[in-house]
């Protein structure tokens, strides 16, 4: 089941233009990383809620944490990478989908040139509204956080119905799934 | 050209013979159309997803006071400012009103047929305030001054050749036709703004009753970034846009980005629940939203014509549409061009201004089956020429010749002899007499000296 | 007539028959149309079943008299004439039974769907299975099939540019489809095509699907 979930997410997601990699370790997923993104380590972001994931495993970058509120905007529009967690994969639609969370600000998924999710299998849902429905309980009325659906790269069609990736946000979206 | 509804024939026609601005308008709909066609075959289910979503719309619309009181209160508790304007003049003033309040001279806005139907550019920038549209579509439009011609791609009647030579003279930059070079100038343009705007304008896709969610969908991040960058967002709806619950989300995400698009989901959606505070750590400081009635509430009553109530917005029934597709949408004259804006168009602003709407279709349905809400778009145009011939708009010469039509329909004698005066006629002054409105272009066929009638007639008798 | 007689019917034509108020009817006048209509239902009540050559009239009767104002007694005799009323490919496909007429001819062919046909109707595949029934035929798929050739009635008149716009997106996807006849169930449509490829000098061959049929029985 998971296995089928897993292919029809990675179908869907590269049908929009993402990727998705699945990884064994948590050191492999900086490894992956490491390898495709041979950036600065100030041009890579990432949040809190990464490093928590990673749980000591070492990923090239800096926590947006770290960064001074006042530079953070400034800082993440010239970014290369940035690297998000999720809070459920949809696989028939190849979503991430993102709860606004105070160590992962909403700019870290839209102002750098990449947005990278890393994920795990267990936060895979076969339908957005299996997905919905279980945020939703999750939080009292009027205290459910903004969210966020991302199923791929910036893009438009807007001129000639042409399609061009990378309009005003993200010009690459990707996933690494952690497995079992 | 005097775009309005009551010069649609007369824009129609020359909007009709020309063949380059056809050209451009069937292939962008063609692809549009292509797209979905593909991601709804792989969607066994489609059908019964259009009725839940009929189902839902009707239910909404049925009950839209109490949608909306409890939208409100929900939108309310999560800590936004909700705004309630009857008439267009009073939506705009709460926006400039709120615009002025934190002494802000722009905005950034992201696409909303919401804001057109204000016209909502026009009276803020004559107040002194820049609007900067900021999706890539009504980028294009706005810098050429004009009004979008489709409700999701409103630049679709541009072609690449069009958007090149417009960049090169407004923006000073050489000619280019790569649409991927045009589009990554606006990027560069538009990103310092989204950064330094204090105040972004959106529009509303879905509105959920039960937790107050504001849902925006779209492709390009714009949306995003008019939504979390600035300090204060003001959102912009009708009151139709709700739907019951959060849970109904899903359904309308599938229905509204496949028959957009062709996508099973867009790129992004923002589901957006209040403004910054204890649970929601970043985005505006303030959330606003602006919701318009506008002739809503007193459609919602008529047994009918509320059905137009339940669209979402997806242009589906543009694309499709065989009269759309051979004029474009600025003849329509009306914010909402094609099918559905020749339904809406009369019936929620004036019908006497848009009586010629209704009967601008072949009525071939096209459009009705395309509907991802299963509206009976094609059904209501003969419902609304009814009401349009009742309230006594049409003319005293076509009235007297449905009269003369009816006295002869009457009687079967009467239709024998104006088909032997028909073949008579022809007999006498051949095939190619003129016939106003048929002729120019087509040929008529020739009648018969003895119609069906009177054959049967005499085989009758000789079998008799 | 003859066709009707070959497969078992005994069709009667009653001469009192006009029309069934259609014109009047998308013209938005309503009680013009109602009149002729109930004159219709007048003519119509004892018949047995009723088969209309055109599928617009068929839509006419099967669709749109029970959404009108019918008065008086004829209201009562209108869901009676509605479903009693057919279309001739779906007379002679569904009730009938027939979808092969053993007949034979050569060349390509294209059948055109009339909207009223297709969307009101619903009927698709009857007309089809008669005409691939015919040994020899080529049956050619437009490619622009489910697609207005832009008549619509009273619109051919009312907006002729549109129409004629219509027309010749219809035209081409035919031209390209390279058949040497088109064949459909609903003469309007046909004469609109006709008229338009007349006029521009296309070759085109219209028929009903009735004449169509009839003429390979003699
Ligand atoms: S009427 Fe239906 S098809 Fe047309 S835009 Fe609205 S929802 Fe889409």
């Amino acid at each position: 089941m998971t296995d089928n979930l897993q292919s029809l997410f990675q179908l869907r997601i590269r049908e929009m233009g993402g990727w998705c990699e699945i990884v064994e370790s948590l050191e492999s997923v900086c490894a992956l990383l490491g390898k495709k993104y041979a950036f600065d380590k100030n041009e890579i972001v990432f949040s809190g809620r990464v490093t928590k994931l990673l749980n000591g495993s070492k990923l090239t970058g800096v926590d947006v944490e770290s960064i001074h509120p006042g530079d953070r905007r400034e800082i993440l529009a010239h970014a290369m990478v940035g690297i998000t967690t999720c809070d459920g994969l949809i696989a028939e639609t190849g979503t991430a989908v993102l709860v606004n969370h105070p160590s992962e600000p909403r700019e870290l998924s839209l102002l750098p040139e990449r947005h990278i999710v890393v994920a795990t299998d267990d936060q895979l849902y076969e339908s957005l509204n299996a997905c919905l429905s279980r945020i939703k309980e999750s939080y009292l009325a009027g205290s459910m956080p903004s969210l966020t659906l991302v199923s791929g790269p910036s893009r438009t069609s807007d001129i000639e119905k042409t399609l061009v990736v990378g309009v005003h946000g993200p010009k690459e979206f990707g996933v690494v799934v952690i497995g079992t | 050209m005097n775009l309005r509804a009551s010069q649609f024939k007369a824009n129609a026609r020359i909007a009709a013979q020309d063949t380059g601005l056809r050209s451009k308008v069937k292939k962008a709909t063609g692809t549009a159309l292509t797209k979905r066609k593909q991601t709804v075959d792989e969607l066994p289910e489609w059908e019964s997803l259009r009725q839940q979503g009929h189902d839902i719309r009707k239910e909404v619309v049925d009950n839209i006071d109490r949608y909306l009181r409890s939208f409100t209160d929900a939108a309310r508790l999560n800590g936004a400012i909700v705004h309630h304007a009857n008439e267009h003049n009073d939506a705009t003033k709460i926006i400039y009103d709120i615009i002025r309040r934190v002494s802000a001279n722009s905005v950034v806005k992201s696409k909303s047929m919401i804001t057109e139907e204000l016209h909502l550019n026009r009276m803020l920038e004559e107040n002194g305030i820049r609007v900067i549209e900021t999706d890539l579509g009504e980028y294009i439009i706005q810098l050429a001054g004009e009004t979008p011609s489709h409700i999701t791609a409103p630049a679709l009647h541009k072609s690449k050749e069009d958007i090149a030579r417009l960049f090169q003279e407004k923006l000073n930059i050489s000619y280019t036709d790569d649409p991927a070079v045009l589009t990554a100038v606006v990027r560069k343009r538009l990103r310092d703004e989204f950064l330094n705007t204090r105040v972004g304008i959106s529009g509303v896709n879905f509105a959920c009753a039960d937790t107050g969610t504001i849902t925006i969908i779209e492709n390009e991040a714009n949306a995003r970034l008019c939504t979390v960058l600035p300090e204060v967002h003001i959102a912009v709806m009708s009151i139709e846009k709700i739907i019951p619950s959060f849970d109904d989300l899903s359904l309308f995400l599938k229905l509204l980005s496949c028959s957009a698009s062709g996508q099973r989901m867009t790129s992004y959606v923002s589901m957006i629940n209040g403004p910054r505070s204890s649970h929601n750590p970043d985005g505006p400081r303030q959330l606003h939203v602006v919701i318009l009635d506008g002739g809503r509430r007193q459609l919602a009553k008529h047994p009918a014509w509320k059905e137009a109530l339940y669209c979402i917005r997806c242009g589906a029934c543009l694309n499709v549409c065989p009269v759309y597709q051979s004029v474009g949408g600025h003849v329509y004259g009306s914010v909402y061009p094609g099918p559905i804006g020749s339904v809406l168009t009369p019936t929620l602003f004036d019908m006497k201004e848009a009586q010629d709407l209704p009967f601008a279709s072949s009525l071939c349905g096209a459009c009705t089956d395309i509907c991802p809400v299963k509206i009976d778009l094609h059904h209501h145009l003969l419902w609304e020429r009814r009401e349009v011939v009742d309230r006594g708009y049409k003319s005293f010469t076509e009235k007297i010749a449905m009269a003369v039509w009816r006295w002869m329909m009457l009687s079967a004698g009467r239709v024998e002899f104006a088909g032997r005066l028909g073949w008579l006629i022809q007999k006498v002054f051949g095939k190619n007499i003129p016939a106003p409105g048929w002729t120019p272009r087509r040929r008529f066929p020739a009648l018969a000296r003895r119609s069906f009638r009177s054959i049967m007639k005499r085989e009758k008798n000789n079998d008799g | 007539m003859t066709l009707l007689r070959i497969l078992g019917c005994d069709p009667q034509y009653d001469p009192r028959q006009t029309c069934c108020g259609q014109p009047a009817f998308n013209a938005g006048y309503h009680t013009d149309a109602r009149l002729v209509a109930e004159h219709f239902v007048e003519v119509f009540k004892d018949a047995e079943e009723i088969v209309s050559l055109s599928g617009s009239c068929a839509t006419m009767v099967k669709v749109f008299y029970p959404q009108m104002e019918l008065t008086g007694a004829l209201s009562e005799t209108v869901g009676g004439i509605t479903s009693k009323t057919f279309e001739i490919t779906d007379y002679i496909v569904n009730q009938l039974g027939v979808t092969d007429l053993g007949l034979t001819y050569t060349g390509r062919v294209a059948y055109h769907d009339s909207c009223h046909i297709m969307r009101e109707l619903r009927i698709v595949d009857e007309p089809r299975k008669l005409l691939r029934s015919v040994k020899g035929i080529e049956l050619i798929e437009l490619d622009l099939a489910d697609r207005c050739c832009g008549f619509g009635g009273l619109f051919a008149t009312k907006f002729p540019d549109i129409s004629v716009a219509m027309g010749e997106e219809k035209l081409e996807s035919i031209q390209r489809a390279k058949v040497d006849l088109v064949v459909g169930c609903d003469n309007s449509c046909l004469m609109h095509l006709q008229g338009l490829a007349d006029k521009r000098g296309v070759n085109l061959k219209t028929k009903h699907i009735i004449e169509f049929l009839g003429d390979l029985i003699k």
